[in-house]
């Protein structure tokens, strides 16, 4: 084998590592002949595809779910038993049907009627019920809450019809009236939920949200270097990267900023931040402590830099608050807490149809509608952990691949779950818990 | 002019200046009693000015200032929000100048209850098994444990009422230390704490426990027996974890199913008391009645918590003149203080705007809501004041700092120990709580019999005039003991509760 000439010797490892994580349960029974690596999606100037659902609208989904939302807690025991009623057996007639999602939350109401923190709320809400994996959605409501559902449809310019029903229990009689009236709404819809079809389309209709903790050191080594590879491949395939955790791009938010493309972008970035500085004054925060290490610890403040590299080294096409849609293809940056659920529900708001998490501890993160593909940093994390991940970053270490080829691995893997491959947390069924709308106001 | 009956408008006090409409009432209709004549329409549980107004002058419900009129305004005329404005008000504390002792009944002649007793004297009056997470990034491990355990696999197990997770959305973005953190390890030890949880499961994500461990030590809770300890990394990730957890639980059952009921004192009951979806006969109806159960309660040595520290804002004197010392009167106005603090420049209840489903059942400003909500804690003297969470060692009347929005609330009562919740309603509401079981009372019967799966009580028979308040309150405290009993209320047996533990986020989330 050593024998072979170089670009052999990748191919092999390629065919190798593809097998071992796409197949892990075999992989005491790599062949490799079975896996043809697809190098054509490697090079820059063709162009890469994935199979996807096309809305009317022209956007592109990776998965198709029907949501049932709520307004506030009120509604939310409700809205878990709607989507419960619609178990693999009653959606066996509809295998195009991903799911019957409960998006429960614990806010809207106990909180500001106006201003940001509802406006955060709406637009949260609106951003997944508008989500291209999103079929048909109902949004509950108890009534009475201070996110008083009529104005939410209103503000957010939502309007109902065959595929988004409201419900409001106080009007239709309380829980077992309304469970019975959000089954009957969803039934109703399901037909036409399913019938979609996959086409090829190209990767420029992917977003990928990505997430990794700051401060982790050994995702610092190699995962986020190799995820930044494969943003950085996707943004020039016309694709979409989400960068967010303000705590622990603050520190280097200069470097950023250098990256990007007008004045005006990189003002943004600014204000964000100072807008971090007086939320967590005085307080105990993943952003403080970051904010301060960085100054003194000159190893930290590399591994935040390296963790930066998650999405890649492309110019910094805009800078989005929280939920906000993204508009322009590129490299963005949105403001969110490091918090993974906080930030991919945001992530996800704006519009990412893919998370691509990447960690050094365990994690039992799974995201919904938009899957996730999680990203161990070293092999002894992947096989410990195999249920749970999807890549394994330590083949980087082993000197099997390089960051470049293990970047282009990812990549690969993501046009592969765009196209309906299920992710290791949706086979295990995670994603429903992972719904969190930034609590960013105070309760009342 | 159409003249009718008296019956339509509720006099609350000979000195008010409104009163309050039984029905709809239509415009043009002449009110004998009050002599005056309906100028607009008139939503039901709104009111209606009883005589001449002048600018400025104090609107008068139940004797008290409600807000001030924002104009000259003719008798008959509908008052709400748009011409009551919200001010200040001067208030009288009088520290505890009005406090008397409770008239406490013999312990031999108390009221009594099937309640299960705990080794070490507690009682509950349910039996659950509780899965816990210290961050919400086990949430779903712990979702998937419970939803094992259903009916079938529990069937050899009666007497367990249930295994519960117990998920939340903090712990991952939370401060790292301070009140935000304190509150959540102690809203999570009051859970595992409580006498209606025969056992508990805590999840952690830390290989080598770390985050589980920390918790612990916060609480003084030491693993064993009934409380185990679960890492997700340490397991080998979330499918393993689950099993595992599965495991732990299925261990526990056995004892946990040894729970048995027994005949015990009425003093044993702690009610965490609530009201939501309020409307303007929550505060002639519900509220008062369960008033009424509260006082027996007390008197039978029980426990009343009152919370909801911005629904009592504008009446809050009402509670320090009857505080036992005049410093726990000064605690509940420190809190108050804390809360204008932390709402200021906030489109908040506490700054008068109270939620669109109150302000349409004719509430106009958060003075007059807490004005009806004040009265479902009775007329018992005020015993303690308890920070969100903090354990309940008092009997009587007590009063516990939480956020008003219902679900916080509860959470902060039921680890403080209340073992069942009274919520009152006007606009209908389908709450549930676990481990310690809710009873809803409607206010009207309107919405009583559009939401009777989720009503567990008619007090809109009061308005109707069909019970007074006091056979109304005797009702509530009668019910109050069977549902202490055992006996299911609609959202137990409608399955509401899950969703509706959440601690309070009081920090920053990052």
């Amino acid at each position: 084998m050593l024998d072979m000439h170089r670009y052999s010797v990748y191919t092999f490892l390629i065919d190798v590592s593809a097998d071992y994580f796409y197949a892990h349960d075999t992989k005491t029974k790599i062949n490799i002949t079975t896996t043809q690596f697809n190098m054509s999606v490697i090079s820059c100037n063709s162009s890469a595809t994935f199979e996807g659902f096309v809305r009317e609208d022209g956007r592109v989904g990776t998965r198709n779910y029907v949501g049932v939302f709520v307004a506030g807690n009120c509604a939310a025991t409700s809205a878990r038993k709607i989507a419960d009623w619609f178990n693999a057996e009653r959606l066996k007639n509809y295998p195009n049907v991903d799911g019957v999602v409960p998006f429960v939350h614990e806010i809207g109401c106990g909180m500001e009627m106006t201003g940001e923190p509802m406006d955060l709320l709406r637009r949260t809400l609106s951003g997944f019920i508008r989500h291209p994996n999103m079929a048909a959605a109902i949004v509950l409501a108890l009534g009475c809450e201070r996110n008083n559902i009529y104005s939410f449809m209103e503000q957010e310019a939502l309007t109902t019809g065959p595929m988004l029903h409201t419900l409001v229990m106080q009007e239709l009689g309380g829980t077992v009236n309304t469970i019975n009236a959000g089954i009957a709404a969803i039934e109703s819809m399901l037909p036409a939920a399913n019938d979609v079809v996959r086409q090829t389309v190209s990767a420029k209709h992917l977003s990928v949200g990505v997430l990794c903790a700051g401060d982790d050191a050994l995702a610092a080594r190699a995962a986020s270097p190799a995820l930044g590879v494969a943003i950085d491949t996707l943004v020039r395939q016309g694709g979409t990267g989400i960068l967010t955790a303000t705590s622990s791009i603050a520190p280097m938010a200069q470097s950023l900023a250098a990256r990007a493309e007008s004045s005006d972008i990189k003002q943004k970035l600014e204000q964000r931040i100072q807008w971090w500085d007086k939320y967590t004054q005085n307080r105990d925060t993943r952003y403080n402590h970051q904010k301060h290490r960085a100054n003194v610890d000159h190893a930290f403040m590399n591994t935040l830099e390296q963790n930066a590299r998650r999405a890649g080294t492309t110019p910094l096409k805009g800078v989005y608050e929280y939920a906000k849609p993204i508009i322009d293809p590129g490299l963005a940056f949105m403001d969110a807490p490091s918090f993974d659920a906080v930030s991919a529900t945001g992530q996800i708001a704006s519009g990412a149809n893919m998370i691509c998490l990447a960690t050094g501890s365990g994690s039992s993160f799974g995201s919904l509608p938009a899957p996730a593909i999680k990203l161990a940093a070293t092999s002894e994390l992947f096989e410990s952990m195999e249920d749970d991940f999807d890549i394994d970053c330590g083949l980087a270490e082993t000197g099997m691949l390089d960051i470049d080829h293990l970047g282009q691995l990812i990549f690969e893997s993501i046009l592969d779950h765009a196209s309906g491959k299920k992710t290791k947390s949706e086979i295990i069924g995670i994603g429903e818990n992972e719904f969190v709308p930034w609590p960013i106001g105070a309760f009342a | 002019m159409t003249e009718t009956s008296s019956n339509l408008f509720i006099r609350l006090d000979p000195q008010d200046n409104v009163v309050v409409a039984r029905t709809k009432v239509e415009p043009g209709i002449f009110v004998a009693t009050e002599g005056v004549t309906t100028q607009q329409e008139v939503p039901a549980g709104h009111k209606i000015a009883a005589r001449v107004l002048q600018k400025g002058d104090p609107i008068l419900k139940y004797k008290t200032v409600i807000g001030y009129a924002k104009e000259e305004t003719k008798p008959g005329t509908w008052m709400h929000s748009h011409n009551i404005e919200f001010q200040d008000v001067i208030k009288d504390y009088r520290w505890g100048e009005d406090f008397r002792p409770v008239n406490l009944i013999e312990p031999l002649e108390r009221a009594t209850f099937e309640g299960i007793v705990r080794e070490d004297g507690r009682v509950a009056t349910r039996n659950y098994i509780g899965i816990f997470v210290v961050a919400h990034s086990s949430a779903t491990v712990a979702r998937k444990i419970a939803s094992w355990f259903d009916a079938n696999r529990l069937s050899n197990y009666p007497q367990i009422d249930g295994v519960v997770p117990f998920v939340h959305d903090q712990g991952s973005g939370t401060e790292r230390s301070g009140e935000a953190l304190a509150l959540l390890h102690r809203t999570l030890g009051g859970y595992i704490e409580h006498p209606n949880i025969a056992a508990s499961l805590i999840i952690g994500q830390d290989i080598d426990r770390a985050d589980i461990r920390a918790f612990l030590d916060s609480q003084n809770i030491v693993i064993g027996d009934t409380v185990g300890a679960l890492s997700v990394s340490a397991s080998g990730g979330t499918k393993k974890a689950i099993e595992a957890g599965i495991d732990i639980i299925q261990n526990m059952l056995v004892n946990a199913n040894r729970a048995q009921r027994q005949r015990v004192s009425a003093e044993h009951i702690k009610i965490g008391l609530q009201c939501g979806g309020s409307d303007g006969f929550s505060g002639l109806s519900a509220n008062p009645a369960l008033g009424v159960a509260m006082d027996i309660l007390v008197r039978n040595g029980g426990t009343a918590v009152l919370s909801e520290t911005s629904e009592i804002y504008g009446v809050e004197h009402t509670l320090t003149s009857r505080a036992a010392t005049p410093n726990i009167g000064k605690k509940l106005v420190e809190r108050i203080n804390w809360w204008l603090d932390y709402n200021k420049g906030r489109d908040t209840q506490i700054n008068g705007r109270v939620s669109p489903g109150n302000n349409a059942g004719g509430l106009a400003n958060v003075l007059e809501k807490s004005l009806g909500g004040a009265k479902k804690g009775g007329n018992s003297p005020l015993m303690e004041v308890y920070q969100y969470a903090e354990r309940i060692n008092t009997h009587g009347l007590v009063f516990m700092d939480t956020p008003g929005y219902d679900p916080v609330s509860v959470t902060g009562q039921i680890a403080g120990g209340a073992n069942l919740i009274c919520f009152t309603t006007g606009r209908g509401s389908c709450f549930g709580s676990v481990p310690a079981p809710t009873i809803k009372l409607a206010s009207n019967t309107p919405m009583y019999r559009r939401m009777s799966a989720d009503m567990d009580i008619n007090c809109g028979v009061v308005i109707d005039g069909d019970a007074t308040l006091e056979k109304m309150g005797q009702e509530i405290f009668e019910r109050i003991l069977q549902h202490a009993s055992g006996t299911p209320t609609c959202s137990e047996a409608i399955g509401v509760g899950l969703n509706e533990f959440v601690p309070w986020p009081i920090g920053t989330t990052d």
